[in-house]
């Protein structure tokens, strides 16, 4: 290519919200973008705002859009010279990086090695160690039990020990001194003895009451890399996020930039080019450790788009364009708190059941500190086809208080109805006086299980939902005004 | 006679007393007079009772009302005349949840009785028996093996054993 811009078109392979975000950002650009989707969602929002749209078969809805060749061939065929994966689906699939690569189009993400090395626990576990970046202290797997309790012993206390071809809680235990050790060790591979056929027990250092600390990086693939500060998402439910927030609540400012630079570091010594973030956990004593790099775009980018007045998935563009770094790390500074939840059609009183439904009334609140990221219609199926996450509402304050409440006034004003979601329950959660004083861990919403429940309503108040709910039935209406005069005279009406 | 609603899961009564000059409504022997009583439309809405206004979001689906309030999300079923509040011995097995057919373990034409097992069926990664709600012959089974399905989807139903006006 002799142009200056050697990608003007890009075909966006994912759906939903960030496939939304991602045209949004093109079309801001000035590319041309192109969506793909299956049957089921044809007159979906993110292809009706795209460009052009391939449609992608497949047994399910989900493997339309995990199919590698599929989506090379939509790519080639719409003359797209660069695909976006978004987040999930392709996106952290190496083969799918290597076969955009050799198919001679250009990936908006990392090296395909790069996915791979942090794709695999144990590879990106080492390369961190190896590179200076704190990992979490354990004993590798041993059936050796003396020599166990002394490497074990070594890293200090609480432990925790586990089968090491375990599973389910089978021979895990927390050992919270040295006096228990030795016969938790014994017990530990016994009992991996007998449920695995393997004796093997290995250990890591328990951390009580942790963060989920992360660090979103942008690097060019050349070794230059920037980090966009931290974001906090201890918030989780099934080991998932539903809250995040940047910067977080309560990291003092040098052990926020010591975690950040680690971030960096890594990135560097992988030679890092797109966006990513590195997660760690954080232990409340202020020790952290690396948990993983996720090599794409995160769900929870926005945050930190918000904070810095970045926008990530330009910055993605340029990067895989050869356009380098939007800026110098001195360039970039952070202002205002800002604090994303995620919708999600569940049921948060019952396990967070996923729910489906039709969306039947869709009612989004509008502010300039509001973002409210989202591919949804009114009418629409909610299914099982694809994840309960239906949207994202971001929201900016000048401080964490302030976003605090600007978040709970949008979720008070948000309506999502004709499929249960989570609104009510994210607002519970922001309401609690642990989270306004940002007391938070991963644990959170089972510490807090009981005070999360809905409140029960006071009479006075419920009589009025009544009202309003009654006068919301047709046929309550029907019997009130569609009666002759001289009965609506009379009054007390009776059958 | 007063209209019986279910307000997430509990049961109120409501009772029309006047309609004019201003619709005054009982719930449970206490009085509210609405001066506005909203254009019942779905969507936003505003009602005013007892001189407060009240603004909420609702919409009515075959399963009944929702309403949106206060920041809080409430559903509402209307019951007809006569209708138990719990749903007793149905002749309805509806999907518990979303998910797909692992089995059918029974013929149209079966007799089954309490308990027995109609569908198996995975969700979530858990495969899950559905049984007769009641004793019956299994009238209809709406879905196939391996078909996908959404919650409160009927599945199947029961007739009942013997002609007549059984009273499910």
């Amino acid at each position: 290519m002799t142009t200056a811009n050697p990608i003007t078109k890009v075909l966006v392979a994912n759906r939903g919200e960030i496939a939304s975000r991602v045209i949004r950002a093109l079309r801001e650009m000035g590319l041309t973008s192109v969506a793909v989707h299956h049957s089921v969602e044809t007159n979906a929002r993110h292809v009706r705002e795209a460009d052009e749209a391939v449609e992608l078969t497949g047994e399910t809805p989900v493997a339309a859009h995990l199919d590698i060749e599929q989506i090379i061939a939509a790519a080639r065929k719409s003359g797209a010279e660069a695909i976006h994966p978004g987040y999930g689906f392709v996106s952290e699939n190496a083969d799918f990086a290597r076969a955009v690569e050799k198919a001679g189009l250009f990936f908006i993400g990392p090296a395909a090695d790069t996915i791979a090395l942090m794709g695999d626990k144990i590879s990106s576990r080492n390369f961190a160690r190896d590179h200076g970046v704190p990992v979490a202290p354990s004993v590798m797997p041993t059936d050796d039990l003396d020599s166990f309790a002394a490497e074990a012993a070594a890293i200090g206390f609480p432990l925790l020990i586990k089968a090491s071809a375990g599973g389910g809680g089978k021979g895990m235990s927390i050992v919270r001194g040295p006096d228990e050790l030795h016969e938790a060790a014994r017990r530990a591979s016994s009992e991996a003895q007998r449920y695995f056929g393997d004796g093997r027990v290995y250990a890591e250092l328990y951390i009580e009451r942790p963060r989920h600390i992360e660090v979103q990086v942008l690097g060019d693939g050349t070794g230059e890399v920037i980090h966009l500060f931290e974001r906090e998402c201890s918030i989780q439910r099934r080991f998932q996020k539903i809250i995040e927030e940047a910067p977080s609540s309560s990291l003092p400012k040098a052990l926020a930039a010591e975690i950040c630079d680690s971030a960096v570091q890594l990135a560097k010594a992988a030679n890092y080019r797109n966006a990513g973030t590195v997660e760690f956990i954080l232990a409340q004593d202020g020790r952290y450790f690396f948990l993983e790099m996720n090599t794409r775009l995160q769900v929870e980018h926005p945050v930190t788009e918000y904070i810095t007045g970045i926008d990530l998935v330009r910055a993605q563009i340029d990067v895989a364009a050869g356009r380098g770094l939007p800026c110098t790390q001195d360039q970039i500074t952070q202002s205002g708190h800002s604090i994303e939840c995620r919708i999600c059609a569940e049921n948060a009183d019952e396990d967070f059941r996923p729910e489906t439904g039709r969306i039947a009334f869709l009612s989004v609140p509008d502010a300039p500190w509001i973002r409210f990221e989202h591919a949804l219609d009114q009418g629409q199926k909610v299914t099982a086809d694809f994840d309960p996450m239906l949207a994202k509402l971001v929201v900016h304050g000048d401080d964490r208080e302030q976003a605090i409440n600007r978040a709970l006034a949008a979720l008070s004003e948000l309506a999502v109805l004709g499929v249960t979601t989570n609104i009510d329950y994210l607002s519970r959660v922001i309401a609690t006086p642990e989270f306004r004083v940002g007391d938070l861990h991963t644990a959170f919403v089972n510490e807090h299980a009981e005070a999360l429940k809905p409140d029960k309503l006071d009479p006075a108040d419920m009589d009025r939902v009544l009202i309003a709910a009654a006068l919301s039935f047709h046929e309550f209406r029907h019997l009130i005004f569609d009666v002759p005069e001289l009965q609506a005279t009379i009054g007390h009406w009776r059958n | 006679m007063a209209f019986r609603i279910v307000l997430d899961g509990i049961e109120r009564e409501i009772d029309i007393i006047r309609r004019r000059p201003h619709l005054v409504l009982s719930i449970n022997g206490r009085e509210h007079v609405v001066q506005n009583p909203g254009d019942g439309k779905t969507g936003l809405g505003t009602l005013t009772i007892a001189d407060q206004s009240l603004k909420f979001a609702q919409v009515e689906t075959p399963e009944g009302v929702v309403l949106r309030l206060g920041g809080r999300t409430y559903s509402a079923e209307l019951l007809a005349e006569g209708e138990a509040s719990d749903n007793m011995a149905s002749s309805n097995l509806h999907a518990p949840m979303p998910g797909a057919v692992v089995a059918i373990d029974v013929a149209i034409g079966d007799t089954v009785a309490t308990g027995d097992a109609i569908l198996t069926i995975e969700s979530m990664k858990l495969q899950m028996v559905l049984s007769a709600p009641r004793a019956g012959i299994v009238e209809n089974i709406l879905v196939a093996e391996g078909e996908s399905f959404g919650k409160d989807q009927l599945l199947a139903n029961l007739a009942d054993e013997t002609e007549g006006d059984a009273n499910a």
